[in-house]
C-alpha cells in the first residue's frame, strides 16, 4: 500500500477502496502533505489533463471528483491537527436571478479536487451574500456563475459592494458560465475567467499561487 | 373499365413518428405517479404548497416537498380541456390546439440578432423584438407567436412587459410569452385586458399564455407557481416547458428522462388545475442532451428528437394540447 495507490484509486474512481486507503496509510504514519498532494490532488490533475485532451469526458471526471472528496473527508481532521492548509477558500454561487447551476456544480467539484476548500452558496445568490460568506470564511476567492446575459450584470455588483467595504484586494473574484467571455471580465474587473471546470481550477490556482 | 369506391374505407392520413404505443406510455404514466407519489415535487412557494396541501397533497414545509396522491394528478389531466382555442386579436386568427393537430411558431428567446442588411452581429435589443413580430405576423405558416428576443436595453426587472408590449401591437397572433414573475404576470394580464375589451373577456378570448420552465429534476420555482396561478385564476393557458438532461439534470435513460419530465409538467398542472378547474394548459418539451465532452446543451440530437416526439405522444395519451420542440 502507498500513496500511489490512492493516486490509482481516484483515477480508477474506486469510491468504495478510498477511505480504507487513506486510513492506512495516515495509520501508517505516511506524511500528510504527500498523501494530499501526491495522492488526491496529483491524481485529479491527471484526470483534468486527461479531460482536456478529450480522453475523459465529464462523467468520468465528477466519480473521480467524488472519490477524492471521500478520500479527502477521511484526511481532514490530520490536515487540521498537523496543519496542512488547503491551497485555498473559494466561495461559489450563481447569481442572483438565475437558476442555472449545473455548470457551477461542475466548477465546485473540480475545484474541490484541485485541494480547493468550497462553500457552495447555491442559486440565485445576492452579490451581498457572495461577499458576506468571504468575510465570514476568510475566503480567497468568489467563484460567480451565470447563464443569463440579463444576470451577468449582478458579477459587477458583487465587484462593486468589494471596492465599497474596503476589501476588494483581499478577495479574488473569478467569472464563468456560457454568455460570459473574458472581455466582460476584464470590463468588470473580475481577476480571472475560466471556460469550463478544469480551466477554473488553473486560474485559481495562478491566483492564489 | 370502371374502378367504384369502396364501401366503408378504413383510411389513414398523414405521417408522424409512433414512437411509444399505449402500453409504454400507461408505463411512463404509471412510473409518474409513483414519483410523484413517494419522491415529490421540490415547490418553492408557500401560497402554491397550501393551495396543494388543501386539495389533498401532502407537503413537508420545512423541506418544501410536495407529494401528490395519484387521484389529483390524474383529475387534473382529465379537467384540463383537450380542445384549448388560443386567440389571436380576431376570431380568424385563433387555432385550435387540440388532439395531434400541428401548428408552427417561432421560438425564442435569442440574444444575438444578425443585422439583416450588414449581417453584423449585436445583444438583441427591443427594436428586435418588434422587427420580428412584425415578420412572423406576415408570414402565412406561423400560427402563433412565441416571444422571440429579449429585449437587453430595457429595464430588465419589467424585460417581459416590454417584450409583451413590442409584439402585442405588432401581430394579431396569439401570444405564448414568459412573464418571468408575478410581478409582470399580474401586468400582463393588466395588458391584454386592454385590449381584448376588459378582464372578463378574457375567459372567451385569452390571447396569451404563459410560459414557464420548471428546473429539473422535480422542481418548481417560486416565480414559476406565481405565474401559474395569476394565468389561472385569471382564464389563461399556461404552457409548462421542461427541459430535462439525461445525465445531467435527469436519468440518463430517455424512458426515465421522460418520467421526471412528466412528473415536472403534470405537478404544475395539478397546481393550475387546482387553482381554476378546467383552465387551458398546454404541455411543453424541449429536452435535449448534454454533451458529455463539453457539457453544452445539444438541442438539435437524435434524441432530442425521440424525446420530444415522445412527449407529443404523451400529451395526446393525455389529451392535452402541447408545445414541442421540433427542430
Amino acid at each position: 500500500m502507498s500513496v500511489k495507490d490512492i493516486y490509482q484509486a481516484v483515477v480508477d474512481r474506486k469510491k468504495n477502496d478510498i477511505a480504507n486507503l487513506v486510513q492506512a496509510e495516515i495509520d501508517a504514519g505516511t506524511d500528510i502533505s504527500s498523501i494530499l498532494n501526491d495522492g488526491l490532488i496529483a491524481s485529479m490533475d491527471y484526470i483534468g489533463d486527461q479531460f482536456a485532451e478529450g480522453k475523459m469526458f465529464f462523467p468520468e471526471m465528477l466519480l473521480s471528483a467524488q472519490t477524492m472528496k471521500t478520500g479527502m473527508k477521511v484526511l481532514k481532521p490530520s490536515l487540521v491537527d498537523t496543519g496542512v492548509k488547503s491551497v485555498g477558500t473559494v466561495i461559489a454561487g450563481t447569481v442572483k436571478g438565475d437558476l442555472h447551476d449545473i455548470g457551477k456544480n461542475l466548477v465546485t467539484m473540480m475545484l474541490e479536487g484541485g485541494g480547493f476548500s468550497v462553500v457552495d452558496l447555491g442559486f440565485d445568490v445576492e452579490p451581498m451574500a457572495f461577499v458576506n460568506a468571504a468575510k465570514e470564511n476568510n475566503a480567497d476567492i468568489i467563484a460567480m456563475s451565470a447563464l443569463l446575459t440579463t444576470t451577468m450584470p449582478k458579477m459587477g455588483e458583487t465587484i462593486k459592494i468589494l471596492k465599497e467595504e474596503g476589501i476588494r484586494d483581499q478577495v479574488k473574484v473569478i467569472i464563468g458560465g456560457a454568455p460570459v467571455t473574458s472581455k466582460f471580465a476584464d470590463e468588470i474587473g473580475a481577476d480571472g475567467y475560466g471556460s469550463d471546470g478544469p480551466a477554473a481550477v488553473e486560474v485559481a490556482r495562478k491566483l492564489t499561487a | 373499365m370502371k374502378r367504384n369506391a369502396h364501401a366503408g374505407w378504413k383510411g389513414s392520413g398523414g405521417l408522424s413518428l409512433n414512437i411509444l404505443n399505449d402500453d409504454e406510455l400507461y408505463s411512463i404514466h404509471l412510473a409518474t405517479l409513483e414519483v410523484m407519489k413517494k419522491t415529490g415535487i421540490f415547490i418553492d412557494n408557500a401560497e402554491a404548497r397550501q393551495r396543494l396541501g388543501d386539495a389533498g397533497c401532502d407537503i413537508d414545509e420545512e423541506k418544501k416537498i410536495v407529494k401528490f396522491p395519484p387521484y389529483l394528478v390524474e383529475d387534473a389531466i382529465r379537467s384540463a380541456p383537450g380542445t384549448f382555442v388560443a386567440c389571436g386579436r380576431n376570431p380568424e386568427d385563433d387555432v385550435s390546439l387540440e388532439d395531434n393537430r400541428v401548428y408552427f411558431t417561432n421560438f425564442g428567446e435569442g440574444i444575438v440578432m444578425v443585422d439583416t442588411y450588414t449581417g453584423e452581429r449585436h445583444p438583441t435589443i427591443k427594436q428586435d423584438a418588434i422587427d420580428v413580430a412584425l415578420v412572423c405576423d406576415a408570414l402565412s405558416n406561423i400560427d402563433v407567436y412565441e416571444r422571440a428576443v429579449l429585449s437587453h436595453d430595457v429595464p430588465q426587472a419589467v424585460s417581459a412587459l416590454h417584450n409583451a408590449e413590442a409584439s402585442l401591437i405588432r401581430t394579431r397572433k396569439h401570444h405564448f410569452l414568459g412573464p418571468v414573475n408575478g410581478f409582470q404576470s399580474k401586468k400582463l394580464v393588466e395588458m391584454i385586458s386592454v385590449i381584448v375589451g376588459g378582464k372578463d373577456k378574457l375567459k372567451d378570448r385569452p390571447l396569451m399564455t404563459f410560459v414557464n420552465c420548471p428546473t429539473s429534476p422535480l422542481r418548481l420555482p417560486e416565480d414559476l407557481c406565481d405565474n401559474i396561478m395569476v394565468g389561472a385564476e385569471n382564464h389563461l393557458g399556461n404552457m409548462v416547458l421542461s427541459m430535462v438532461m439525461p445525465g445531467a439534470s435527469g436519468p440518463v435513460t430517455l424512458a426515465g428522462d421522460l418520467v421526471v419530465h412528466n412528473s415536472e409538467v403534470l405537478a404544475a398542472n395539478t397546481l393550475a388545475q387546482v387553482t381554476r378547474k378546467g383552465v387551458p394548459f398546454v404541455y411543453g418539451d424541449s429536452s435535449c442532451t448534454l454533451d458529455m465532452r463539453t457539457a453544452n446543451a445539444c438541442v438539435g440530437t437524435p434524441e432530442a428528437a425521440l424525446v420530444n416526439a415522445a412527449t407529443a405522444r404523451l400529451a395526446c395519451y393525455y389529451s392535452l394540447p402541447s408545445f414541442i420542440a421540433g427542430g
